[in-house]
Parts: structure tokens; sequence; C-alpha cells
């Protein structure tokens, strides 16, 4: 194109933003991240159930408020950074499985219940399973 | 409106800003993208290109890396700090704001 005519365009236009950014792909995803922190939280509620301090019981449900949001966010990296269209085309429960998992995150928040936080590293496993196929079909 | 009216014009002025372009364009660079070249012709590999980021409508510019039928795969001449299709997949025509056809290069 004419440089000319490309120089008197560009000070013609309003400039807007193109983004040349990097946010890091390290490439290491491992959904281990997300099924440790649920481990804990499963700990947790155990010790929860087994403790007389009140103390005790305080620092349990704090710490399984951490957990619960680690697992959400190494879920959350897994979701929007790991997994791409064509594994969804191939797995097409995908969307639905993180979905419950991440609301599952959010239900052993609430509760105390140990067959809650079972119920969450069921739904990471599932999410486990589907990600070791993704890694056996790049081999 | 009249903020409005570039919208219409079928060239757009962008400001470069990162790094994942380097050494093709620097930060701070200004390009020309249009959409004319693409009436004409398909995009094709090499192409430097705008696109929409699928992820959240941001403007990037990338290059064309492979294309399998209607899926663009683009990447960043500077593949070590570049977010592209290696991490939001490949990118349909509709995507594509347009072809990048000429650069005031930062010196």
């Amino acid at each position: 194109m004419n440089s000319f005519l490309s120089s008197l365009i560009l000070k013609i236009l309003p400039t807007q933003t193109a983004y040349a950014h990097c946010d890091l792909p390290c490439g290491v995803y491992d959904p281990a991240q997300a099924r440790i922190e649920a481990e804990s939280i499963l700990k947790i509620m155990g010790k929860y159930a087994e403790a007389h301090d009140e103390v005790e019981k305080m620092r349990a449900i704090i710490i399984k408020e951490q957990r619960a949001e680690l697992v959400k966010h190494h879920l959350w990296v897994l979701w929007t950074d790991y997994f791409k269209p064509e594994h969804l085309e191939k797995f097409p429960n995908l969307h639905d499985l993180f979905w419950r998992a991440t609301k599952q995150a959010g239900q052993t928040k609430k509760s105390t219940d140990p067959t809650e936080g079972q119920k969450l590293l069921d739904l990471i496993a599932e999410i486990d399973d589907i990600f070791k196929q993704t890694k056996a079909v790049k081999k | 409106m009249l903020q409005n009216l570039h919208n219409f014009f079928p060239f757009a002025k962008y400001e470069i800003s990162g790094k994942s372009m380097y050494p093709t364009l620097k930060p701070g660079s200004m390009v020309l993208v249009s959409k004319i070249p693409y009436f004409f012709n398909s995009p094709k590999t090499r192409d430097l290109i705008a696109v929409k980021d699928p992820r959240n409508g941001k403007v990037l510019i990338k290059r064309i890396s492979k294309i399998e039928r209607d899926k663009f795969f683009v990447i960043g001449d500077n593949k070590n700090y570049s977010t592209d299709s290696r991490t939001f997949g490949s990118i349909t025509i509709n995507d594509i704001i347009g072809k990048v056809v000429y650069e005031s290069k930062k010196t």
C-alpha cells in the first residue's frame, strides 16, 4: 500500500489499542492441584467433626474456606487455559462438568458434611480422566 | 455518532501494546488494519492480522501460522511471550478484524 496514503490515513484515524500481550502460558497444567486441595477439604471436614475446641472448629472452617477457593482457582485455570474448543468437541460434557465441580467447591464452603467433600473429589476425578485422555491424544 | 464513524471505515489504526509480536512490531508501533484485502482473497498463512480474542473480545495482533478448513491457528512472532491459539485455540473468519497493511515502525 502506498506509504504516503497510509501515513495520511494513520494521521486521520483515531488510535485504538491492539494487544500483543502474553499471560505467560507456562504449559504446566494438572488437575492434581485441585485434587490435593479437595483432599484437604475432606480431611478438614473430618477434623471439624472430631474437634471439641471452638477455636479449632473455627480454624477448620476458615482453612476449609481457603482450600475451596483454591480448588475453584485451579479448576478455572484448567477450564479457561488448558482446555480448548477441540476438547469440547470430543467431550461435550466438559463445560457442564466444570460448572458442577466449581459449584460443588462452593457447596463445600457451606457444609461440613464429608459427603459434600467426596462429591467434589469425584467430580475432580472425572475432570482428571478427561485431562488424561487429552494428554494421551497429544503423545 | 461521529465517534462511531470509524467503525464503518475500511481501515482501523492500532497502537501495539506488548511484546508478543517483537521484533516485527515493537510496543508503541502503529499499524493500519484493513478488511479490504479479504474482500478479494482469503487469509493466508504468514498474514499479519488483527483478531478478536475469543475469550474477551480484546483486539490482538497475531500471525496466521496454520489454516485447517475454516479454522485459523494464530501465533505471536515472539513465541515465548505470546498468548495465542496455543492458549485459546483456533479462531474463525468471524474473529478476524483485518490484515495489517501498513506498519509505522517505532525505532
